[in-house]
């Protein structure tokens, strides 16, 4: 279980960092949306993987961890927060800039030119 | 009083020239030498004990567990220097009132030389070395200033700026190798560091904090190669030459070596860097000297020559050179720092420094002359001067060195060459100013005064420096006004002697030199033992500091050099054709040269890696990333016990597998970006199953909620951003980005690998033992949000509250581009508002609320609380937003967002301040059980008012997100004809 778990954490990663690596800002959020998910899994796996042990009292005989889990809820809450931030700071540059490029500018290897757009009000 | 009081006076000093400077020059001078002649008087006062062998320690504790004390010690060294930089300061400020100008911005140069000179005292008096280090590099500073101070030149902007850099450079050399030593032997005191001795000697990592510290020592002290900034630093005005760069600072770097004389000497590699760095310096400062044309230029070298000698005795391994050392930091300090000035007083009263124009300046300054060639002589080694008793303890040292093996007679043989040179380069000082001819190319060619005229008062002056200066104010003003009564009527350009106090200093100086030089042993003797005892700390080696020693092998080298040298300088006429001969390299242009490419190299790579593109950033950082992750993973121990993995079950494998499905599918579809918006929100939907499943039903429902919230978030903001990503990067450039992405990934998981194999070790024990004991709560979870980890919380929906404001600001004037169509042309429909949509989900408000007020309430206990209460009102009361549009719900929910956040956030603020009146820590949770009738015994925690807040933050937060960013949709929708 251990091994399909990292594997998952590794392959949401992957698809977050390439996405952050893209050239437009949606994409890039939707990145750092999947890169937050790896790293909300990878924060709380430190607790390890348990199974029907929910950390309420009295409930069970052993408890996980509660303190990951604590600390990940506030990552999930936090994360939102950011990429809320991101997603709004990406539609402001948009209007400013009139682009929806990371750089805020055409990028110097992009196969073709995108005119600056015209339905900008 | 206390030895911090007198870097507290001068501190103070500092300030007093400013400040007097509108009473008038004279004035200024008097309250600018004040602050200098009190910290002299005090240091005075405790120089009998000092003498008597007592060291003087004070210590002011400021962070002491780390180390960090201020602290004052003053030994013998430290006292010989003190009184020079004090004693020789306040000469030169009696100086410089005469030499600058009355244009000169007076104040302001004092102000920076009482700096300096506090400066220089805190140096020589820390008894912590990073104190130390402190006030080496405020040298460095106040030295810059000094030496720009006629910042209009560019000369002088320049040499400020070279020796900025070279002491600059060096002083973080010095900064590393005093860490070093500090974490040897555990302490930055020095009174420890100098205790242990063989300690720092035998560590393994004393070659680098040896040769660190030289390279400070080194660079402020002019040692070849680094004595190219010295020359140029002559730019600056004469006090400041005479002070800075003859008697104190480049003097800092010998006192460096002096200081940790005791704990890093006594090795090989000590006296062969040390020695051959201060033989070749001696050699170069000696040879180059006689070659310079301006006098300050002959100056410069001649002090590099001396400091190398220094050096050299330093650095051979006899305690007597040491000693020898000493003295003559001493004598050169006196009669270096009054050539200087006899230079400064040539320059100005002729308007020159080069010696090629100057000549018989004897029959307009004859006063003057003498005193400088007193001074040319004590620097020259002739009997009966001080620099002469140095002199000869040194020629002795090198004779007695064996340290270079079977070629050790090479030390004595080039020390005598180098003194050659120093006989011939003084003579040249004394003969080409004061004698040689008539002035050059000077306004006009003054009268030549009478054959016998000259005579008597030659004789005159030469007696009364040589029998008793003291009274000699008065023949001195005599002959001034002689001189310049034959003079002054003819010409328009005269040269005259200086006023009279412009010499006082250096007639001390040189009284100085006369009287150490016939009676060492009174005038010295005691300090210099305190000093030397200081340095070697251990017994003194016999030593003598009589004039006359017999007959013996280092007279003989003291003949040599005398006779050698007036050789040298009868042939110079042969040596300077010689030295034609080689291509004069300016140091200046090389250094300005190197700086240059230096700068033009930083430029390039600055530009190659800043060129505005955050996407290559991020591409850097993360290859950083990598580099610096991988290399502790390839250490890690394979073998390493990992416990196996839990057994796999087929749900698990399911949802991993749509989990990795539609990430990827995500990436894959990422240009379409509403599909991209679907598959990843499945990814958030699985991501909160596995929360369920692996037993955090809390991170579940957040999550849960989370998503839906994100998703509407993220939907909202693509209306007003390009449905499509056109396909715009390379092929290379995917490649690129897949391998770092990859590499990236492979990375997480072998490092989550890693660790969750391990064996759980953690802090959580506390937790759970105390979650329904000291919380009140059985959902340890939220117990630890609220109560453990209250103060984090509090200041996570700070942050959030913070960003909802941050992005209502960001919303508030942004004008954004309204599509009037969807990607494919197609009108948007005119059903904004569906009413089965607008009914159910107003039906199902009051269902959503009361879901949320219980899973608010149960939150100490089971899962839920604060967070998830509030995203799940949030989500409901969107649902109205979605359904039923902004115009609807706005005079139906009349509710500020802002308001709700700050009042979240002080109700819980406030929660963790009412413990303050029980007398409890902030946030201490009450909670007690109480039973009501007809509910029963429920349970009523100050932790359930904190959570409060925690929800309200969570709704204002995320409404003022969603329906500012909603606002703008409906606020004026274009329709298919605009």
């Amino acid at each position: 279980m251990e091994t399909l778990y990292v594997i998952c954490v590794g392959v949401l990663t992957f698809c977050g960092v390439f996405l952050c690596l893209r050239a437009r800002t949606f994409s890039v959020v939707v990145g750092l949306t999947m890169l937050s998910y790896a790293v909300n899994l990878f924060l709380f796996s430190s607790g390890r993987l348990n199974l029907k042990n929910a950390a309420i009292l009295d409930m069970s005989d052993s408890y996980a961890d509660p303190l990951p889990q604590a600390l990940t809820l506030t990552a999930i809450v936090i994360g939102f927060a950011m990429i809320a931030f991101v997603v709004i700071l990406a539609m402001r540059a948009r209007a400013d800039l009139g682009n929806d490029f990371v750089d805020g500018r055409e990028p110097p290897d992009s196969d073709k030119f995108i005119k600056p757009n015209k339905d900008k009000v | 009083m206390s030895l911090f009081w007198i870097t507290a006076i001068l501190l103070i000093g500092v300030l007093i020239p400013v400040l007097t400077e509108r009473l008038g020059r004279t004035v200024n001078t008097i309250f600018t030498m004040l602050a200098p002649a009190i910290a002299l008087a005090y240091i005075i006062s405790l120089m009998p004990a000092v003498l008597a062998g007592e060291v003087v320690t004070e210590y002011l504790e400021w962070i002491p567990s780390i180390g960090l004390t201020l602290s004052m010690r003053l030994d013998g060294l430290a006292l010989m220097f003190a009184l020079l930089i004090l004693g020789i300061g306040l000469l030169i400020i009696l100086y410089a009132r005469y030499y600058l100008s009355e244009k000169e911005a007076v104040g302001r140069f004092f102000s920076y030389l009482i700096l300096f000179m506090t400066a220089m005292l805190s140096i020589v008096l820390s008894n912590n070395v990073l104190q130390m280090w402190m006030a080496w590099e405020v040298t460095s500073i106040s030295s810059f200033l000094l030496i720009s101070f006629w910042s209009s030149k560019s000369e002088s902007r320049k040499g400020a700026r070279m020796a900025l850099t070279v002491t600059g450079a060096g002083g973080l050399a010095l900064l590393a190798g005093l860490l070093l030593v500090s974490d040897m032997v555990g302490s930055y005191e020095l009174s420890v560091i100098l205790a242990s001795g063989d300690l720092i000697r035998e560590h393994a990592l004393y070659p680098v904090a040896l040769i660190l510290i030289l390279l400070g020592a080194f660079t402020k002290s002019a040692q070849f190669p680094f004595h190219f900034w010295l020359p140029h630093a002559m730019a600056a005005p004469t006090p400041v030459s005479a002070y800075l760069h003859s008697a104190t600072m480049v003097k800092a770097g010998i006192f460096l070596l002096a200081r940790m004389y005791p704990v890093l000497s006594g090795t090989e590699m000590w006296f062969l860097i040390v020695s051959m760095t201060g033989l070749i310096t001696m050699l170069l400062g000696a040879y180059i000297a006689l070659f310079k044309h301006d006098l300050k230029g002959l100056l410069a070298y001649s002090t590099i020559s001396h400091l190398g000698l220094i050096t050299l005795l330093l650095g051979l391994d006899t305690k007597l050179a040491a000693v020898a050392a000493l003295f003559h930091i001493m004598n050169h300090a006196i009669f270096k720092a009054s050539l200087f000035m006899a230079a400064g007083i040539i320059d100005h009263e002729s308007g020159t420094r080069d010696m090629r124009k100057l000549g018989g300046l004897w029959h307009f300054m004859p006063y003057t002359a003498t005193l400088a060639m007193v001074a040319a002589a004590s620097m020259a080694g002739v009997p009966l001067l001080n620099g002469f008793l140095s002199k000869e303890m040194f020629l002795a040292e090198t004779l007695h060195s064996s340290a270079l093996g079977f070629i050790s007679w090479m030390i004595p043989v080039l020390a005598t060459l180098a003194a050659i040179f120093a006989v011939a380069y003084s003579l040249r000082f004394i003969h080409d100013v004061f004698f040689n001819g008539e002035p050059k190319e000077l306004v006009k060619t003054p009268h030549e005064p009478p054959r016998y005229m000259k005579v008597p008062i030659e004789i005159l002056v030469v007696l009364c420096v040589l029998i008793g200066i003291f009274p000699n104010f008065m023949i001195g003003g005599l002959l001034e006004a002689a001189s310049s009564s034959v003079l002054m009527s003819e010409l328009p350009y005269y040269i005259h002697e200086p006023p009279r106090y412009m010499k006082v200093p250096i007639e001390i100086l040189v009284v100085l030199c006369v009287l150490i030089g016939i009676f060492p042993n009174f005038m010295i003797g005691g300090l210099l033992e305190a000093a030397s005892s200081s340095v070697l700390m251990s017994e003194l080696p016999y030593y003598s500091l009589s004039i006359w020693h017999g007959f013996n092998l280092p007279l003989l080298m003291s003949a040599i050099a005398i006779s050698g040298g007036l050789l040298v300088y009868a042939y110079r006429s042969h040596l300077y054709r010689f030295q034609a001969q080689f291509k004069e390299s300016d140091e200046k242009l090389i250094f300005e040269g190197a700086i240059q490419r230096l700068v033009a190299s930083a430029t390039r790579a600055h530009d190659g890696l800043n060129n505005g593109s955050l996407q290559r950033y991020i591409a850097a950082l993360l290859l950083l990333t990598i580099a610096i992750t991988t290399i502790p993973l390839i250490n890690i121990d394979t073998a390493a016990t990992n416990s196996p993995d839990q057994a796999v079950s087929g749900v698990e494998i399911t949802a991993a597998f749509i989990l990795c499905l539609s990430a990827i599918a995500t990436v894959i579809f990422h240009r379409k970006r509403m599909v991209a918006l679907i598959t990843i929100s499945v990814v958030g939907l699985i991501v909160s199953i596995a929360f369920a499943r692996f037993s955090a039903p809390d991170l579940a429902l957040t999550q849960l909620s989370v998503e839906v919230v994100t998703v509407i978030l993220l939907m909202l903001a693509l209306y007003f951003l390009p449905q499509k990503t056109p396909s715009e990067s390379s092929p290379s450039r995917v490649v690129r980005d897949v391998a770092i992405a990859a590499a990236l990934g492979g990375l997480v998981a072998t490092i989550n690998y890693a660790f969750i194999t391990q064996p759980l070790d953690t802090i959580s024990e506390f937790f759970l033992a105390n979650s329904k004991t000291g919380g009140g709560g059985t959902n340890a979870v939220n117990v630890i949000l609220v109560d453990f980890r209250g103060l984090d919380t509090l200041g996570e929906i700070l942050v959030l509250g913070i960003a909802a404001l941050g992005i209502f600001n960001l919303l508030a004037r942004v004008r954004l581009a309204m599509p009037s169509a969807n990607e494919n042309g197609l009108a948007w429909s005119e059903d904004r508002h569906p009413p089965i949509l607008a009914i159910i989900s107003q039906s199902l408000l009051p269902l959503a609320l009361l879901v949320s007020f219980y899973i608010f309430l149960r939150g100490h206990n089971m899962p839920g609380g604060g967070f998830i209460a509030g995203l799940i009102t949030a989500v409901a009361l969107i649902q109205q937003y979605i359904a039923h549009g902004v115009d609807w719900v706005k005079p139906r929910i009349k509710v500020d967002y802002q308001i709700l956040i700050a009042l979240g956030v002080l109700i819980a603020t406030l929660t963790g301040i009412g413990s303050w009146f029980f007398d409890r820590p902030f946030m201490t949770t009450w909670f007690d059980y109480f039973d009501i009738p007809l509910i029963g015994e429920i349970e009523l925690a100050s932790a359930l008012i904190f959570d409060l807040g925690v929800y309200l933050t969570v709704i204002g937060a995320t409404l003022l997100i969603l329906a500012s960013l909603g606002k703008l949709t409906s606020s004026h929708r274009p329709t298919p004809e605009e």
